[in-house]
C-alpha cells in the first residue's frame, strides 16, 4: 500500500516541519512527506534549499482553489494553514496514493505507527481523540475535557484517510467545509477543521477512533498517559510504543500546560527540552520572526483580524476582489472601514 | 486543539474587596513565618508581620511564603492568576489547591539537572595549569623518567582525568593509593592527566592535548601527548612496564593508543570506575537525570538525550582504542563489569573483578548496646550532588524535619558543606592522611542511618562500606548498583525499591523504628580494609605481600645487590677516593598499617634498620651526616627508612645492614617477571 504524508505550514513553522520530516523519515523511511506551503518565502531565503528535507512541495495557490487570493484573505495564519488541508488531501488522493496521512508540523514521530497497518488497516478514516481517559481534577477537566468540547473531540493534528469510497467521501465533505468556513468561530460551533470532524464517525462509514495512548500524546492528555522509557531504549506511553507526540505551542502556552500536566514524571519534560534543542538545530536565520507573507497587504500594511472577519461576512465584497491584498484603500472603503 | 493556559479564575480581582479582610488571615494560617523571617532579613530587621508583609508587598516582589510555595512559578504557570493580579498564595489556598494547580515546579529533585544538561561538545573544558608546572620537552621528560627508572622494578604509566595529588575524591584517593603501593614495590609511577579537564573525551580536532605530568606523586610539569609518547618510546632497558587507564575523561583515545605503542606495556589495565567508555554520560544518566541502562546508541532514549548525538562517534573512538590496545578490563564489582560491557561492547583481553575495599571481621570489639531514645540520626555522606542522591535527601530532610523522630546530618569536606535549615553540617573527609576520617566522624556523631541514594549504579560504593564500618545501617535503593549489593551482603541496612519508597519508609516512621531496634541490638563492628587497585591486582592468584624487602643499593645509577643471611645484608662497595660518596638504600615498603582502621601511622615506611655498619664500624642512629635523608626518627632499637634513604658511605667498601624481621612488604603481582 502506497502511503503519502503531508503537512501544512508557513515559513515561520519551518523548523517544526523540519523536525517532523526528520523524525518521520526515521520512523517510516518509505513514507514520502509533502510540504504544503501557505506562504511565500521571505526575501533572502533560498526556498529550495530551505525545503530540501521534504519529498515534494505543494504551494497552496497551486491546489486548485478558485480565486485563491480572494479566498485566502478570509483567514488568519492558523485558519489558512488549516483550511488548505482538505484541498491538499483531495489532491493527494487524486494522485492515486492508497493512503494519505496528515501530520501537524509540530508533531514528531518516535516509533512507527504499526497499528495503521494492523488494527486500523481496514479503516477508511482514522482520527485521534484529544482525550482517551477521563480527567480527575477540576483544572484538568476545564483545560482538557471542556476545551475538547469547544475545540473538537478529535485532534486534527493527525488524520489518515484511505483512498476508498468512504475515505474519498469524507475527504470531499471535509474539503468543502474547510473551503467554506475554516474559522476560529466557536460562538457558531466552528473551530477551524476540528469541530467538523466530531460529525465524521456519524456521517461516514468505516471511521476508526484510535485510542492508542502512543498516538498523538500531548500536553492535553499526558495527565492520563504515563510516558516512560523501556529497557531497550524505546519510549512508551502506557503499554503502547510512543508513535508520535504533539508539541503544541512549544515556547508558549504549551510550556505551561506541560508543567501543569506532566506531574512528577520527567519524561514529558525530557521530550519537551529535546524538541527545543531540535528547533534550535533546525532554525532558519533568514526567516524573520513571525513571518507570514499573507499577514500584510501588498504595501506592507498589517491586516487586522477585524478586517478579515468583516471581509468574510460580506460575500459581495469577496466576489469583487480577486486580490484583496493588492489595494487596502479600496477594500477598506468597500467594507466601510475607516 | 487550542488548549489555552487560561484556566478559570472564579475569584476575580473585583471580588477582592469582599475577600480582602480574610485574605491576610488565610495567608497567615499557612505562611511559614520562621522561614519567611529567616530568608528575608529586611522583613526581620524591620520587625514586620510576615503575613501582612507578604499580602501587602511580598508576593508582588516575588517572595515565597513557605519553602513549598514558589510565588514566581505560580504566577508564571497560571497566566490567569497573573492577569487577575490576585495574591497567588491566597489563591492557591482557597481555590488553586482544589483545582489541582501546582504550588511549585514539578520534579524539584531533578529539574535543575535537566534544565542545565548540555551535550558534551557544548561544555567548555576547564583549563587548569599549575603555576609551578613547566612545559617539558620530550627529551626533558624522558630524562626525568629514565633517571627515576634507574634500578626500579618497573614503570607504571597511569592515566586519569585530573591531578590526583590535589583533587579530593574517591578515584583520586584510589590512584594515590595505587601509586604508593607500586612505589612500595619499587616501581616508578608516571601519571598523565589532561590539562584541559572535561567530562567525556577530548575532541580529536583539538590536536595533541597537553598533559599534567606527575612522577611518583610529585608534579613534574606539562607536556604534549606527542612529547610524552616520544619520551616513553625512548626509554631503554628491560624494565617491566604497565599501562593503567583509570578513565578517559579529557583524554583522546587516539593519543592513548600512541602512548601505549610508545610504552610497549606487558599489561594494559582499564579500570571501570564509571561508564564513560560507553557514553559521554559517565553515570549513564539520560539527560543527567535518569539512569538509562545503556541502550543501543541508535535507540530513542539516546536520540532524545543530550549525550545521544555524540554517542556513536564516542563509541567508535573507544572501540578503536580497545582494538589498538589489548586491555585487561578490571571492575570493582560484578555489577559494574556487566553494565560496562553492555555500555561499551568493545573487545578486551580479559575481564576480572577486583574490589577497592572490603569489610573484615573486627576481632576485639563488642557492639555497644544503647537504650538511647533520642531521634534517629540520619546522615548524607559526601559531595551534595544530584548523582549522589542529594536531592532526595534534601526532600526527605524537609518533609521529615517537623516529625521529631529524626535528626539530619551532612558529612563532607568543609568546602562541600551546604548550609540548610534543619541540617547539622559536619566537616569530615577521607584522605591519604586520614584514611578513616569519615568513619571516625560517623562514629563520633553516633550516626544510625546513612543514605546512599545514587540514581545510577555506583561501580563500587565506598560510602556504604564506611557507614557500615562506623556501625551505621545503610538505606539505599535498587538503583544504586553495587551499593545495594554491599548492603545486602553485609545485612546492614535496607534496599528499597526507589526514592518514593525511601521517603515513605522515613515519613511513616519505619526508619525510626529500624534505628531504635538497631540501637537495642547492634551488629558486631566490622573493619574496613582499603586499597584494591592495579597495584594489588593479580591475574594468577599471586600474593600482594612478600617477606623479601628487596633491599639493594643504588650507586651512580647502578643497582648493587647484597648477600643475605637471615635478617642481615652485606654489600660490597667499589673503591673510591671520595669521602662524601653517597648511595641510596632502597627497599620495598613495609605494608602500611593505615590499611586498617586500627592503625594511625600514615608514614611511608621502607625497612626498619636495626644496625648499620661501614667497614664493620657502627653508624650511630643519630649520625645525621651519614644518614643523610630518607630516615625517620630513631625508635627504640631500630630506625625506619622511607624505602629510598640516602646514606653517605664515603670510601667504605663494605656495608652491613640489619633489619627487624617484620615480615610483610608490598608486592605488586603485575610487576612480577
Amino acid at each position: 500500500m502506497s502511503t503519502v504524508c503531508f503537512t501544512s505550514f508557513s515559513y515561520s513553522y519551518l523548523p517544526r516541519a523540519r523536525v517532523l520530516a526528520e523524525t518521520l523519515r526515521l520512523a517510516h523511511p518509505d513514507w514520502p512527506l509533502w510540504a504544503v506551503l501557505v506562504d511565500e518565502p521571505p526575501p533572502g531565503l533560498d526556498a529550495s534549499a530551505a525545503l530540501a528535507g521534504f519529498d515534494a512541495v505543494l504551494a497552496a495557490d497551486g491546489l486548485s482553489i478558485p480565486r485563491f487570493r480572494s479566498w485566502l484573505f478570509k483567514h488568519d495564519l492558523v485558519e489558512a494553514c488549516t483550511a488548505v488541508k482538505g484541498a491538499a488531501l483531495l489532491h493527494l488522493l487524486g494522485l492515486g496514493f492508497d493512503r494519505v496521512v496528515y501530520f501537524d508540523p509540530d508533531i514528531a514521530l518516535f516509533h512507527p505507527l504499526t497499528a495503521l497497518d494492523g488494527a486500523y488497516a481496514a479503516a477508511s478514516v482514522v482520527l485521534t481523540p484529544h482525550q482517551c481517559a477521563p480527567n480527575e481534577t477540576a483544572l484538568a477537566i476545564g483545560d482538557n475535557e471542556l476545551a475538547a468540547l469547544r475545540h473538537g473531540v478529535f485532534n486534527l493534528g493527525f488524520i489518515a484517510v484511505r483512498n476508498d469510497a468512504p475515505g474519498r467521501a469524507f475527504a470531499a465533505w471535509w474539503a468543502a467545509r474547510l473551503h467554506d468556513a475554516c474559522y476560529d468561530d466557536m460562538a457558531n460551533g466552528v473551530f477551524t477543521d476540528q469541530k467538523y470532524c466530531d460529525l465524521a464517525p456519524a456521517l461516514f462509514a468505516n471511521v476508526a477512533v484510535a485510542r492508542d495512548p502512543g498516538w498523538n500524546a500531548a500536553s492535553w492528555n499526558i495527565s492520563r498517559r504515563r510516558l516512560h522509557f523501556t529497557s531497550d531504549g524505546g519510549i512508551a506511553a502506557g503499554d503502547d510504543r510512543l508513535a508520535f507526540y504533539h508539541f503544541t505551542k512549544h515556547g508558549g502556552a504549551g510550556d505551561t500546560m506541560t508543567e501543569r500536566y506532566a506531574g512528577e514524571a520527567h519524561v514529558p519534560h525530557e521530550l519537551w527540552r529535546w524538541y527545543g534543542r531540535c528547533l534550535a538545530t533546525h532554525a532558519e536565520p533568514a526567516i524573520p520572526p513571525g513571518w507570514w507573507h499573507y499577514a500584510t497587504f501588498s504595501d506592507g500594511t498589517p491586516i487586522p483580524r477585524a478586517v478579515r472577519l468583516r471581509y468574510r461576512q460580506r460575500p459581495e465584497v469577496m466576489r469583487r476582489f480577486d486580490d484583496p491584498f493588492a489595494n487596502a484603500e479600496d477594500l477598506f472603503a468597500s467594507l466601510s472601514l475607516p | 486543539m487550542d488548549q489555552t493556559a487560561s484556566g478559570r479564575v472564579l475569584l476575580h480581582a473585583d471580588n477582592r474587596s469582599d475577600a480582602e479582610a480574610g485574605e491576610q488571615a488565610v495567608v497567615a494560617a499557612s505562611l511559614d513565618a520562621a522561614f519567611y523571617l529567616r530568608r528575608y532579613g529586611d522583613v526581620r530587621e524591620a520587625r514586620l508581620d510576615p503575613a501582612a508583609h507578604y499580602c501587602d508587598a511580598g508576593w508582588r516582589e516575588g517572595r515565597d511564603p513557605a519553602e513549598w510555595f514558589d510565588t514566581s512559578f505560580y504566577l508564571r504557570a497560571n497566566p490567569d492568576i497573573w492577569a487577575a493580579a490576585v495574591n497567588p498564595f491566597w489563591h492557591f489556598l482557597v481555590q488553586g489547591c482544589h483545582e489541582g494547580r501546582l504550588p511549585q515546579p514539578q520534579g524539584r529533585i531533578w529539574r535543575r539537572e535537566l534544565e542545565t544538561a548540555l551535550p558534551p561538545a557544548q561544555r567548555p573544558a576547564y583549563w587548569s595549569v599549575r603555576d609551578d608546572a613547566p612545559p617539558l620537552s620530550a627529551a626533558a621528560l624522558g630524562g626525568h623518567v629514565q633517571a627515576a627508572c634507574c634500578g626500579a622494578r618497573g614503570l607504571v604509566v597511569a592515566l586519569s582525568h585530573d591531578r590526583y595529588i590535589e583533587v579530593p575524591g574517591g578515584t583520586q584517593l584510589l590512584i594515590a593509593d595505587e601509586q604508593r603501593k607500586f612505589n612500595g614495590d619499587g616501581a616508578v609511577y608516571l601519571h598523565l592527566s589532561p590539562v584541559a579537564a572535561r567530562l567525556g573525551l577530548a575532541p580529536p580536532q583539538d590536536g595533541p592535548i597537553w598533559l599534567n605530568v606527575i612522577l611518583d606523586g610529585a608534579m613534574l610539569g606539562i607536556a604534549t601527548a606527542e612529547d610524552a609518547a616520544e619520551a616513553l618510546s625512548a626509554l631503554p632497558g628491560p624494565v617491566r612496564r604497565l599501562l593503567v587507564v583509570h578513565n578517559l575523561h579529557g583524554q583522546q583515545p587516539e593519543t592513548v593508543v600512541s602512548l601505549a605503542a610508545a610504552l610497549r606495556p606487558s599489561r594494559s589495565i582499564f579500570w571501570v570506575h564509571d561508564f564513560g567508555a560507553g557514553c559521554g554520560s559517565p553515570r549513564l544518566l539520560r539527560n543527567d537525570i535518569a539512569f538509562c541502562g545503556a541502550p543501543p546508541a541508535a535507540s530513542m532514549a539516546c536520540r532524545i538525550c543530550v549525550y545521544g548525538s555524540e554517542r556513536a562517534v564516542h563509541l567508535a573512538r573507544v572501540d578503536a582504542l580497545f582494538r589498538g590496545v589489548a586491555f585487561d578490563l578490571v571492575a570493582p564489582s560484578a555489577i559494574a563489569l556487566d553494565l560496562w560491557q553492555r555500555a561499551a561492547p568493545v573487545p578486551v583481553a580479559s575481564v576480572s573483578v577486583h574490589g577497592h575495599a572490603a569489610l573484615l571481621p573486627c576481632p576485639d570489639s563488642t557492639p555497644p548496646v544503647t537504650l538511647d531514645r533520642s531521634p534517629a540520626r540520619v546522615a548524607f555522606v559526601g559531595y551534595p550532588a544530584f548523582h549522589k542522591g542529594w536531592g532526595v535527601f534534601r526532600e526527605l530532610a524537609l518533609a521529615a524535619r517537623d516529625l521529631g523522630n529524626y535528626q539530619f546530618f551532612h558529612f563532607a569536606s568543609a568546602d562541600a558543606l551546604l548550609a540548610h535549615d534543619g541540617l547539622t553540617s559536619v566537616a569530615a573527609e577521607t584522605s591519604p592522611a586520614q584514611p578513616f576520617g569519615m568513619v571516625r566522624a560517623l562514629v563520633a556523631w553516633r550516626i544510625d542511618l546513612v543514605l546512599a541514594l545514587s540514581p545510577w549504579p555506583e561501580t563500587f560504593g565506598y560510602v556504604p562500606l564506611e557507614a557500615i564500618a562506623a556501625g551505621a545501617d545503610v538505606v539505599t535503593t535498587e538503583a544504586s548498583g553495587n551499593a545495594a549489593a554491599e548492603v545486602s551482603a553485609a545485612g546492614r541496612g535496607v534496599v528499597l525499591a526507589d526514592d518514593a519508597a525511601v521517603l515513605d519508609w522515613f515519613l511513616h516512621g519505619a526508619a525510626a523504628r529500624h534505628a531504635m531496634a538497631r540501637r537495642r541490638d547492634p551488629m558486631a563492628p566490622l573493619m574496613l580494609r582499603h586499597g584494591g587497585s592495579a597495584a594489588t591486582l593479580a591475574f594468577d592468584g599471586a600474593p600482594v605481600s612478600t617477606t623479601d624487602p628487596d633491599l639493594h643499593l643504588l650507586l651512580d645509577g647502578v643497582r648493587i645487590d647484597g648477600k643475605r643471611a637471615l635478617n642481615r645484608w652485606r654489600f660490597r662497595l667499589p673503591r673510591t677516593s671520595s669521602e662524601s660518596r653517597t648511595l641510596r638504600l632502597r627497599s620495598r615498603h613495609f605494608q602500611p598499617v593505615w590499611d586498617t582502621l586500627h592503625g594511625a601511622d600514615t608514614r611511608r615506611l621502607g625497612v626498619a634498620v636495626t644496625s648499620l655498619r661501614l667497614n664493620g664500624k657502627r653508624v650511630a642512629a643519630d649520625d645525621a651526616r651519614r644518614r643523610a635523608a630518607g630516615w625517620h626518627p630513631p625508635e627504640s632499637g631500630w630506625q625506619w627508612t622511607n624505602g629510598d634513604a640516602k646514606l653517605c658511605v664515603g670510601r667504605a667498601q663494605r656495608l652491613d645492614v640489619g633489619l627487624l624481621p617484620l615480615g610483610t612488604y608490598w608486592q605488586a603481582p603485575l610487576l612480577a617477571p
